[in-house]
């Protein structure tokens, strides 16, 4: 593929949408709408295809290491693949082993993985969150009213969950709004970066 | 070794142990602790007693397992007070993973009565996450064209009155990851939103219920149980309220506990090696 389709063409493509989207945004363009319309329908339906790369991607990964037979990996391949296989051909034939599979196996596993990294939260909290400066101090304080404001019963006691209330009202609400702004500002500064075709991650570039 | 030396070195297994046990004593022996109505479950619940029958609502499911302890009991009950109200629903899902939740969710509902594709539908998977959204605001059969069955929407009668956002009297998306792509994409549309989210989260929905960009939300199971509780329909939100207050608050002992041993310790020079 020459240099020209492999990192100008997508770079002019992405500058074309970019600068098409954001001047429709503001100026009233006879049949914009529609246009903008259909340019989010085409990445839905590249977001699908991604997903479709997604999982060949994986089979390309974990085919590979079954071929070469890679020691200790192989087998978690060999599990992957077969669990792949399962769920897409269920899902595909046989519509209720699917279902099965999915509430009884997959949610399941789920659920434990999070089980399971919760007993180590409350574990870290007993032996890692400990006060050294001023810092740790006021993240253990917000920790415990938010805590506090969190367990239902507390909210019988009057003016116990309030403290938490106010912190996440007051404080969380003025430093979200910061960090919003300033993530917003960095978004902005990035589409501006993309626009002058300086971001080429998308196209296998180095940034 | 002192107590306290012994207290700062405690084996973590005991405190699994601990945490096991408040899990399941309270299934065990309910010990039926308040569970008082958070003003942003108040305002959710007002939201929708408001609508007429036949309105429509939407919920979105972008969640999957690890995440469905939290979320799912909120879905459930969203669902069962529509459908005391005669509303109808549509389903939709912005991640891979809610798709059947969504169909197991409106079956444990209760929604098998009502006459799918009239009175109630799945969308199904709806790629491209933010763009997905933006998309399904402004045109719904333009974004997708079948529900999770593989039907035409212009096949399902209740699409016909389901045309975008303004659609809806009602939209609940429920997340397990960033809600602001949500609020950006639905809020402002003159529909009323809410958001279904983990506890995890409560600080940032704080911030969207005092701006006005959403109208409440339900916070983790607490949130479904103080809705189970104010559409008196008491569900696995409820029965978990119990083990919420213990395992919290011992969350809040072990932060308490955990520094003042160490600090005693660490001001013993005996425990930082010294004779």
């Amino acid at each position: 593929m020459s240099n020209f389709m492999r990192t100008q063409f997508p770079i002019a493509i992405f500058i074309i949408c970019q600068f098409y989207i954001f001047f429709e945004f503001f100026i009233p363009i006879p049949g914009g709408p529609a246009l903008t319309a259909l340019l989010g329908k085409w990445v839905v339906g590249v977001s699908n295809f991604a997903l479709l790369l997604g999982a060949l991607n994986l089979i390309r990964f974990h085919g590979k290491n079954i071929v070469q037979q890679t020691k200790n990996e192989w087998y978690h391949g060999a599990i992957i693949l077969a669990s792949m296989a399962a769920m897409f051909l269920s899902g595909w034939f046989f519509k209720p082993v699917y279902t099965w599979l999915y509430a009884n196996i997959y949610t399941g596993l789920n659920t434990a993985l999070m089980c399971y990294v919760g007993f180590y939260f409350y574990s870290a909290m007993y032996k890692t969150f400990k006060v050294r400066n001023f810092e740790s101090f006021i993240t253990l304080f917000a920790c415990i009213t938010m805590l506090i404001a969190n367990a239902p019963i507390s909210g019988t006691v009057w003016g116990l969950a309030d403290i938490g209330v106010w912190i996440a009202n007051v404080p969380g609400s003025g430093a979200w709004r910061g960090f919003l702004m300033s993530a917003a500002l960095g978004m902005f500064a990035v589409a501006i970066r993309a626009a002058m075709g300086l971001e080429r991650a998308y196209t296998g570039g180095s940034d | 070794m002192s107590l306290l030396e012994k207290l700062d070195q405690l084996d973590r297994r005991i405190i699994f142990l601990i945490l096991l046990l408040l899990c399941f004593f309270p299934v065990l022996m309910p010990l039926g602790l308040p569970v008082p109505v958070s003003p942003a479950t108040t305002s959710a619940y007002n939201a929708m007693v408001t609508l007429k029958p036949n309105d429509i609502i939407c919920m979105t499911f972008d969640y999957a397992g690890g995440s469905a302890a939290e979320l799912y009991p909120q879905n459930l009950v969203i669902l069962k007070h529509a459908l005391k109200l005669n509303l109808r629903a549509v389903a939709v899902s912005f991640t891979v993973g809610g798709l059947e939740l969504a169909d197991q969710c409106l079956a444990e509902a209760g929604w098998g009565s009502k006459t799918y594709g009239v009175d109630y539908v799945n969308l199904g998977f709806v790629a491209g996450t933010e763009t997905g959204m933006a998309a399904f605001v402004k045109d719904i059969q333009a974004t997708i064209s079948a529900d999770a069955r593989g039907t035409p929407l212009s096949q399902i009668p209740i699409m016909n009155d389901a045309k975008n956002i303004n659609s809806f009297k009602y939209l609940a998306f429920t997340t397990s990851t960033s809600q602001d792509m949500y609020v950006r994409q639905f809020s402002g549309k003159g529909v009323p939103i809410i958001g279904c989210i983990q506890s995890l989260y409560f600080s940032v929905l704080q911030v969207y219920m005092g701006s006005g960009q959403i109208v409440g939300f339900l916070n983790g199971l607490r949130g479904s149980a103080e809705y189970e509780v104010m559409i008196k329909e008491l569900g696995i939100g409820a029965i978990s309220m119990d083990q919420a207050s213990l395992t919290h608050w011992f969350a809040v002992l072990l932060l308490i506990m955990g520094n003042i041993t160490s600090y005693f310790v660490r001001k013993n020079p005996r425990a930082k090696g010294g004779k």
